[in-house]
């Protein structure tokens, strides 16, 4: 892409942005016809509250009056979320299709517009940047497509290489079902806590879920900038094709390794999920490596390089574990 | 005229706060005086991101509305400018979800062919096809960048994404327009 075209783009939006004068003091006009302002008396508020508690209140106690004796756990051991199990009979389940096909987990979150804290890797989605709370139900891998519901195009992400990762996701706010479709579920996130990202000090309830299928976001040292050690075979000898380095910080993308094999592969260890868009399945920190990956024979700051015949990505062996880094479509990167 | 160097330094812009709370108590001259700086650039940003100056319009005044009546959610007055920003992309947002994409984007050709210059003309008709076949994540990022000015700093805080996500989806935003327009072009 040549900076010539962005400048003509730049141009084109200037002079399409440019609103007549005709639409402009329409829309000033508007502000006449605004209706009163509805404001929130706080003692109102304050009514409202109570009044839930009270019924809250009653609830429970009715509740409790119903089980036997008071010796033995007051209520039952419930499954806890993200086990869909945990909101069996929940209506929301069905409003967001839960019957509709295996759901591999299901959750709350106290404001839809925190959707890209718990889905880390979700694309962009506006309608989705409200305070109300959202129920949330992924489905299992296997899951059929979904028929119904909104589907935007900006939740969904480019068709490309199948990435274990992505699941249906149906999020219900205020009863109205937005269903995605190949949403990147990589470092899902049940309970924020106070801690607003991943974190080795992070309480458990702030971790990423964890099951086998989910890779979590386990944060790593932060790569040193630039360059980084050259990859040496056993006998030492510098490996003439491979190099690693730290992603542009001019850029923002320091948080990223590139590794390159020669002119024609690339490859990132992204735990940011920087670039999903280009990358071949997703970087999985903690893995198993693949019964056909081939040791290059190459290591480099204490990891090993494995290579697999699909060349999707490669597998870093590290003193404690394996990453996936998965390959990039495209080798000719830049930031705007 | 000479200053002095100890004078006190003027503030460069003066609180929103008196504005935002005669506003809240329903003032709505002052209400009027918080949106009117921001008018033009939410309607050209609001056409762009809906395709239609009509659609634009339409959003805005949405967007005029819910943030009229939810004056008492806004924590920082300062933070106004962005905070209305926010209703109006919600509100374009909003209007492409109600109504079917794949529309050409309307240009005002009238404007535009006025000299002799039938190329630019052209083009801009061909960028047009391309990005209204761009999806709403990208013709809001380009919008962010190019019409409203914003650092990246700022469209990562709306996106609520990392910096350097923006900036690699501006990159690839950037690609697809390309690639689109190229493929218009070659119509």
């Amino acid at each position: 892409m040549t900076d010539d075209f962005e400048t003509r783009v730049e141009t084109w939006l200037s002079e399409r942005a440019r609103p007549d004068r005709a639409s402009l003091q329409a829309v000033r006009d508007s502000i006449d016809a605004l209706p009163s302002r509805r404001q929130r008396p706080l003692r109102a508020w304050l009514a409202g509250v109570a009044a839930v508690v009270a019924v809250a209140a009653i609830g429970l106690s009715a509740l409790l009056s119903t089980l036997p004796g008071r010796t033995g756990p007051i209520l039952p051991i419930r499954p806890v979320p993200p086990d869909p199990a945990a909101f069996a009979g929940d209506p929301r389940l069905a409003a967001c299709f839960g019957t509709a096909g295996p759901v591999g987990f299901a959750f709350e979150m106290p404001h839809a517009r925190d959707y890209q804290r718990h889905f880390p890797a979700m694309l962009l989605s506006p309608e989705l940047d409200v305070d109300e709370p959202a129920f949330v139900v992924v489905f299992a891998s296997d899951a059929p497509p979904l028929v119904g519901g909104a589907r935007p195009p900006s939740a969904t992400i480019d068709p490309g290489p199948s990435n274990p990762n992505e699941r249906w996701v149906c999020i219900l706010v205020g009863g109205t079902p937005n269903v995605y479709e190949n949403v990147d579920i990589t470092g899902m996130r049940v309970d924020l806590g106070d801690v607003p990202d991943a974190s080795p000090s992070a309480s458990p309830a702030s971790n990423p879920v964890s099951p086998a299928s989910t890779p979590t976001l386990t944060p790593a040292p932060p790569p040193r900038s630039g360059d980084e050690d050259p990859w040496r075979d056993a006998n030492l000898v510098h490996s003439g094709t491979v190099r690693s380095s730290v992603g542009p910080p001019h850029c923002g993308w320091e948080s990223t390794v590139w590794l390159h094999i020669g002119d024609e592969e690339l490859y990132f260890r992204d735990p940011d999920g920087i670039f999903t868009n280009v990358e071949i399945g997703a970087f999985l920190p903690d893995t198993a490596l693949p019964s056909d990956a081939i040791d290059t024979g190459l290591s480099s700051q204490g990891r090993q390089l494995f290579t697999v015949p699909s060349r999707d990505a490669v597998y870093i062996q590290t003193p404690t574990g394996v990453e996936r880094w998965p390959r990039s479509t495209d080798t000719s990167i830049g930031c705007a | 005229m000479e200053v002095a160097l100890d004078s006190p330094a003027r503030p460069l812009r003066a609180s929103l706060e008196p504005l935002v709370t005669a506003a809240r108590g329903g003032d709505r001259d002052a209400f009027r005086a918080l949106v009117e700086p921001h008018l033009a650039v939410a309607l050209g940003a609001s056409t762009i991101l809906t395709g239609s100056a009509a659609d634009g319009a339409d959003a805005v005044q949405e967007a005029l509305l819910s943030a009229w009546q939810g004056l008492d959610s806004l924590r920082e007055p300062d933070a106004f400018p962005a905070w209305f920003r926010r209703h109006v992309i919600r509100a374009a947002s909003r209007t492409n979800r109600t109504r079917d994409r794949g529309r050409v984007v309307e240009l005002d050709v009238s404007q535009l062919a006025t000299g002799d210059d039938l190329d630019r003309v052209v083009e801009g008709r061909t960028l047009g096809r391309a990005f209204d076949r761009l999806d709403d994540a990208d013709r809001l990022l380009l919008t962010l960048r190019h019409v409203w000015g914003l650092p990246v700093a700022e469209s990562a805080e709306i996106l609520g994404v990392p910096e350097g996500t923006v900036k690699s989806r501006v990159h690839y935003a950037m690609q697809r327009l390309r690639a689109g327009y190229d493929a218009e072009d070659r119509r």
